[in-house]
């Protein structure tokens, strides 16, 4: 039976939303402290080359300048990273992508400091450079870290089953290869930090940081102080979508380094040219499939090899991939398969986490696959996945046994196309002749049957893909997550997580979620900011965990300070053991008794007789085992599932991609926050269909030609058409009252449904993203020269 | 001096006339609702309205800040979203609140101000016009979804409360939308004008609607003498004068897409402009910098060209007029000389069988600078042309009129033959370059695309699309 609830699922409008409307919520820009300096970055323009030597003596005595900050000033580790320290605070010996930075400036005019920047002369021998992550393990190729010996930087094998033999069973086999392109997270705010030295006490740190424990610890090893010493604020953040973790992480690290030094506070804000030009991005993939099959649609093998460029540092490219290694077959039920998923350093701007994190890459590429078979085999898409997808017991690429929680993956499907007609659709689309099918690509002019009126150009066309996804961090690492929860004598709440608020709504969430479990309303709850000094470590905001873990920590302290209230009630009422309490309506109602009580009144009673109302709460993830050799085991505790619909026009004749409207529906368990769930929902295939059609970040030897957003185009309020959003709400035993994750599925799909309906549309299928203009058109990416908008003159 | 009104604020400023806007409202005033996302027009973060004194009332209009000079504040009424609170959340606030219209809320301001602009500038509300309204904004987390809705549930707040022998701006404050301090801002408005004096300067930097030179010269031009002209009386207005239509070089693009004048004897400009940038651009960006900018891709120069327009120029009192086609020497360079500034832009009415059209083809349909544009401009008389201009942009270092295509045109009656043989000579004589926006080989492409379209679209009896080829 579901559980009522009074504040769950119901449309609670954000708890923040009044200092955003009104523009009062402080971004880190925003803050300005007394005889606050800034800091400004010194680059070459060069993807690989050795540093000789940097001749400051042009800046030392300039009036702007009051302090140059290079490697030497760093107290403790110059070299840093999530995972592996490859990357340096300052590349003062070898500049290995565009992006890094080999010293600053610091002082009080940034105008006055960047003209003060060329005046510093740098002695740099160029380097060979690799740029091409299929040469990346090639011998001759150059190293981009030489201490570490090879530029692999990991390879997650998966085995299951025996795939030749899969192979020999199976009737058809289909061999493809996809790729994808390298993407910015593209948040509206650009980076902006202050460090603001305490003396004796450390140093304090507010920035658009995603996971303020991550930098404090990073912040701590570079300027060599103890946790305790360095207190890290986040500020309310303009957007992250896992992109303001490293390059935050290492921005406030400089900051603090020169803060120290000059003792006074130091601001670094990027323009969005700078962060364009330093932060990390979505990995490029290369796939390559091979699948075996049944002519009844079942698949028997298949083999999948994936090559990931990780750019010039490792960030979080081994979590990244690992998800892939798990994901890579798709949401089916599959015997035999054999995956290798490799990622590797080359010389381009660094990739790492980033909303979707490592799916929707091979999301794209096997369900482009799923609708080939179905076309070779003369199914419809919808028949091809419902042979073979996951369902209740199934045994996926892993050797997990999926059970615990309701495999909805038929569910959603069903869902959507019934919403959708899509069987109907696609059958009547795809009859419509398109003139792109006969379309010569080595003469690229139309011929008189080709040329039709402009209207008659546009076709329909329809698609879908489906996904599932694991939960949390998985086998990446240790799970668990805090939340510090305090009632107040008149019944007002402090609340605070260790996750971060990145825009997603996630205080709004938690103030829900201790409503629903003390009976109370959100407007009493008070969230106080992120701070590294009053909560423990919860480990990072990403990986769509911060419903599931932080919520369930949340959940954990209200229930422990509603377990204390419960007992005071017995004990000053001497109630019984069957008499039962409930919290409602702001009010204690008690079985069989007249009178309920205020919660108010009771956290007053409870002042009086010395209850302690404040607690940390903690929620530990079940464990996950995974054998790294064999790539088998219970990768994630947890999955969600999700199905999207895509319904397009295209004009032939341009190869515009109009987007009508988008189907998205998800199983994210219990729902908590429905306005913010819906809205995680319209951003996330927004995102999803800007990877699809638009998106991209191109370079030339390494340099980034879109530095800003005239080149780097993302969707506006007018390019993409009608989302309709629908919730299916599977059942789940993890989780507050079973909620899961939403953010993250909502993108994964979206460039794959798109993909597969402008296929349906043109009959023509396309192998690598984005589908602009000229993919469309061409059937190849142009790759062109560098030019800006602009006056010259 | 500089005065003008931020917010309910009287504001007197020496600070130099060229610096931008934004970092005037974010730096000396620390208005930080307005942000900075972009600082090139891109993103609409750090949108704000600009009040006028038109003809006794005062229009308000969406900018971007970030390309705006001071200077061009003078004498007017500057909103940020500071200068929208009230007590209580306005209702597009509100709105926007209650419908998810808000996550990480960097953008959100500008959103607030785009859709308070939107109500303070029409009377004739409707959800399609709102959300064209928020075409210069951009946010990654809403998808717009929330934004959307909230437009339209602000539109029936209003329709609903409306009273209706109220005028706009009383229903606007009785119903929340803006505070009531925008009441006395006329009357204050009136004082300012009178007392400002122009902040023009002597100076070889012509600076119109900053919406060109800003986005690249941004820091070479704070604190230098621009000579601002966009608010100079003499370079502005749109008006016919026998057969000859007169557009000052200070006319913004807005003012051209809503001229009545040009709307009457083009059908559907409304239609070819909607794709000109985003609505704050577009109150901004001036034919005159369009021209002089010289982009092969600029668009308002597209369309004059087939309009084959006369360029004006003049350097204190000498002056001289030239082709806009003989305009253009090679890659941003133009036949001007350093003291010379563009006055006005005239061409001949439309004759009665002529016909008009513009295409334009962008990566991103909405706020996007074109792949390849195109306009035609033909007078015929059953089917034979009797005059025809065609330009070409996107194709060439220059934009571009086409010569050879149009002589081959000329007195040749239109057929399917014809059109394919034009077709063939336009692509001689283009040189496309690869650059941001397109290679080479799919620019010529999508040109005899274009170049189909028109006649199709303009001599559908004559043109058999089937046949063509
Ligand atoms: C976000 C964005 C979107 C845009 N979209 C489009 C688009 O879709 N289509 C398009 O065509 N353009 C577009 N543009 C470019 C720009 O808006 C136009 O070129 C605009 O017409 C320039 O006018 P302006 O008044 O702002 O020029 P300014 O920047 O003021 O000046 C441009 C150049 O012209 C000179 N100049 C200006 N006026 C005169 C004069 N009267 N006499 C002599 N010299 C003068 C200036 O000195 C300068 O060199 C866009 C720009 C931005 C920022
Ligand atoms: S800052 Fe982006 S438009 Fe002005
Ligand atoms: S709410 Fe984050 S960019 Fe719009």
């Amino acid at each position: 039976m579901k559980k009522e609830f009074s504040v769950v699922g119901k449309p609670i409008i954000r708890e923040d939303g009044f200092d955003k409307i009104t523009g009062r919520a402080k971004f880190a820009d925003d803050y300005k402290f007394d005889g606050m300096l800034h800091a400004v970055m010194l680059r070459i323009s060069e993807t690989h080359a050795k540093i000789n030597s940097i001749n400051y003596s042009e800046v030392e005595n300039d009036q702007a300048v009051n302090s140059i900050i290079t490697s030497a000033d760093i107290p403790g580790a110059k070299k840093v990273g999530m995972i592996k320290n490859d990357q340096p605070i300052f590349c003062d010996e070898v500049v290995v992508t565009p992006g890094d930075v080999l010293a600053m400036l610091v002082g009080e005019d940034t105008t006055r400091l960047r003209s003060a920047l060329s005046k510093i002369k740098i002695d740099y021998t160029p380097l060979p450079t690799l740029t091409d992550p299929q040469k990346s393990l090639d011998p001759k190729s150059p190293l981009i870290h030489p201490e570490l010996g090879s530029n692999l930087i990991i390879h997650h094998p998966l085995r299951k089953g025996n795939i030749e033999k899969g192979f020999t069973e199976s009737d058809h086999i289909l061999e493809q290869t996809y790729t994808t392109q390298l993407i910015e997270h593209a948040y509206i705010e650009p980076e902006a930090v202050i460090a603001i030295p305490l003396g004796q006490n450390g140093i304090k740190i507010i920035g658009s940081i995603q996971n303020p424990f991550s930098a404090r610890k990073i912040i701590a090893a570079v300027v060599n102080l103890p946790l305790d010493k360095v207190q890290v604020i986040q500020a309310q953040l303009g957007g992250s979508f896992g992109g303001k973790d490293d390059t935050m992480c290492i921005l406030s690290a400089r900051a603090a380094v020169a803060a120290i030094k000059v003792n006074r506070p130091v601001k670094i804000r990027y323009t969005r040219e700078e962060s364009i030009l330093e932060s990390y991005k979505r990995h490029p993939y290369i796939l390559n499939y091979k699948v075996g099959f049944k002519s009844s649609g079942k698949i028997k093998a298949m083999q999948i090899d994936i090559l990931a460029d990780g750019g010039a540092y490792c960030s979080m490219s081994p979590f990244v991939t690992w998800r892939s290694v798990v994901q890579a077959t798709g949401p089916y039920e599959i015997e035999n398969v054999h995956t290798d998923v490799r990622a590797v350093y080359t010389n381009n701007p660094y990739t790492g986490a980033m909303r979707g994190f490592g799916s929707p890459q091979p999301v794209f590429a096997n369900e482009s696959l799923m609708d080939e078979i179905a076309l070779q085999l003369g199914m419809n898409p919808v028949e091809v996945r419902k042979i073979n997808g996951l369902k209740a017991g199934s045994i996926t690429a892993t050797g997990q046994k999926l059970q615990n929680h309701d495999v909805n993956l038929l569910t959603v499907l069903d869902t959507a196309t019934k919403e959708t007609d899509f069987q109907n659709k696609w059958k009547k689309y795809k009859k419509d002749k398109s003139i792109i099918q006969k379309y010569d690509f080595n003469k690229p002019v139309f011929n008189n049957s080709q040329f039709i009126e402009p209207d008659q150009l546009i076709k329909k066309g329809i698609g879908l893909a489906v996904s599932y996804r694991g939960c949390s961090l998985g086998a990446e690492g240790i799970d668990a997550a805090a939340c510090y929860l305090s009632i107040q004598n008149d019944g007002t709440i402090y609340l605070l997580s260790g996750l971060a608020e990145n825009g997603q709504g996630l205080r709004t969430t938690f103030s829900i979620i201790v409503a629903e479990e003390l009976g109370i309303t959100t407007d009493n709850i008070f969230y106080l900011e992120t701070d590294t000094s009053r909560v423990p470590d919860s480990g990072p905001t990403v990986a769509s965990r911060a419903t599931l873990m932080g919520g369930g920590a949340v959940k954990n302290a209200a229930e422990i300070l509603r377990t204390r209230l419960e007992e005071l009630i017995r004990a000053e009422w001497k109630l019984k053991a069957a008499e039962k309490i409930i919290f409602k309506n702001n009010l204690a109602l008690i079985t069989n008794h007249k009178s309920p009580i205020t919660f108010q009144d009771l956290c007053k009673l409870a002042a009086n007789r010395g209850v302690n109302l404040a607690t940390i709460g903690w929620y530990k993830s079940p464990n996950v085992d995974w054998n790294e050799q064999t790539g088998q085991g219970d990768a994630y505790f947890t999955y969600v599932y999700g199905c999207q619909v895509a319904e397009v026009s295209v004009n032939q004749g341009t190869g515009e991609v109009y987007l009508d409207k988008i189907t998205a529906v998800h199983d994210p368990g219990t729902v908590i926050n429905k306005l913010g769930a819906e809205g995680q929902i319209y951003g996330g295939v927004t995102q999803g269909a800007g990877y699809g059609t638009l998106e991209e970040v191109t370079t030339e030897n390494g340099l980034i030609r879109e530095l800003n957003f005239d080149q780097y185009l993302i969707l506006t309020a007018k390019d993409i058409g009608e989302i309709k959003p629908i919730i299916v709400e599977g059942k789940e035993i993890y989780g507050p009252w079973g909620a899961k994750s939403l953010g993250e599925p909502t993108l994964e799909l979206t460039a794959a449904a798109i993909s597969n309906a402008v296929c349906n549309a043109l009959g023509k299928r396309f192998f690598n993203l984005p589908l602009n203009l000229e993919e469309i058109l061409l059937g190849k990416k142009l790759r062109p020269v560098e030019v800006k908008r602009g006056s010259l003159l | 001096m500089i005065n003008f009104i931020l917010n309910d604020l009287n504001i007197s400023t020496d600070l130099p006339p060229t610096i931008v806007l934004l970092d005037f409202i974010r730096k000396e005033k620390m208005l930080t609702g307005t942000k900075e996302g972009c600082r090139e027009g891109d993103c609409g973060a750090c949108t704000v309205l600009l009040g006028e004194l038109v003809k006794g009332t005062v229009k308000y209009k969406s900018v971007n800040s970030c390309l705006m000079p001071l200077g061009d504040a003078s004498g007017k009424h500057v909103v940020t979203v500071e200068g929208i609170n009230q007590k209580e959340l306005s209702p597009v606030q509100a709105t926007m609140v209650d419908e998810g219209g808000t996550q990480c809320g960097f953008c959100t301001p500008g959103f607030v101000v785009s859709m308070t602009g939107y109500f303070l500038n029409c009377s004739n509300l409707n959800t399609d016009d709102a959300i064209e309204s928020l075409g210069g904004n951009i946010c990654r987390c809403t998808g717009y979804g929330g934004i959307k809705r909230a437009a339209s549930d602000s539109i029936s707040i209003f329709e609903n409360g409306k009273s209706d022998n109220g005028n706009h701006l009383e229903n606007l404050i009785s119903l929340k939308f803006i505070p009531d301090y925008f009441r006395g801002i006329k009357k204050r408005l009136e004082k300012i004008s009178t007392n400002h004096k122009s902040v023009e300067k002597k100076s070889n930097v012509i600076i119109s609607g900053g919406t060109d030179l800003y986005v690249q010269r941004w820091e070479s031009l704070v604190g230098s003498k621009g000579n601002l002209i966009s608010q100079n009386k003499k370079l502005s207005g749109i008006s016919r004068i026998g057969k000859q239509i007169n557009i000052g070089s200070a006319a913004t693009i807005e003012e051209i897409k809503t001229s009545k004048l040009l709307q009457k004897y083009f059908p559907k400009w409304n239609n070819y402009l909607d794709l000109f940038g985003s609505l704050p651009i577009r109150n901004r960006a001036t034919i005159g910098g369009n021209i002089v900018n010289a982009s092969p891709i600029g668009d308002m120069v597209n369309i004059l060209l087939a309009l084959n327009s006369t360029v004006h120029l003049k350097d204190g009192k000498k002056k001289r007029s030239i082709l806009l086609k003989n305009f253009y020497k090679g890659y941003k360079s133009l036949d001007k000389k350093k003291n010379e500034i563009v006055d006005k832009i005239t061409f001949l009415t439309p004759s009665k069988n002529s016909l008009f059209n513009f295409e334009k083809i962008s990566k991103r349909t909405y706020l996007d600078i074109a792949s390849v544009n195109s306009s035609v401009y033909a007078e015929s008389k059953s089917g034979k042309i009797s005059n025809i201009h065609i330009s070409a942009g996107g194709v060439a270092p220059i934009p571009l009129y086409l010569n050879n295509t149009c002589n081959y045109l000329k007195n040749k009656t239109i057929d399917t033959e014809t059109i394919r043989n034009a077709a063939e000579i336009s692509l001689k004589e283009i040189s496309p370059i690869s650059d941001a926006r397109g290679s080479a080989e799919y620019k010529s492409l999508l040109l005899r695309q274009l170049f189909y379209a028109h006649f199709i679209k303009l001599f559908p009896q004559l043109v058999d699309p089937e046949k063509l080829l």
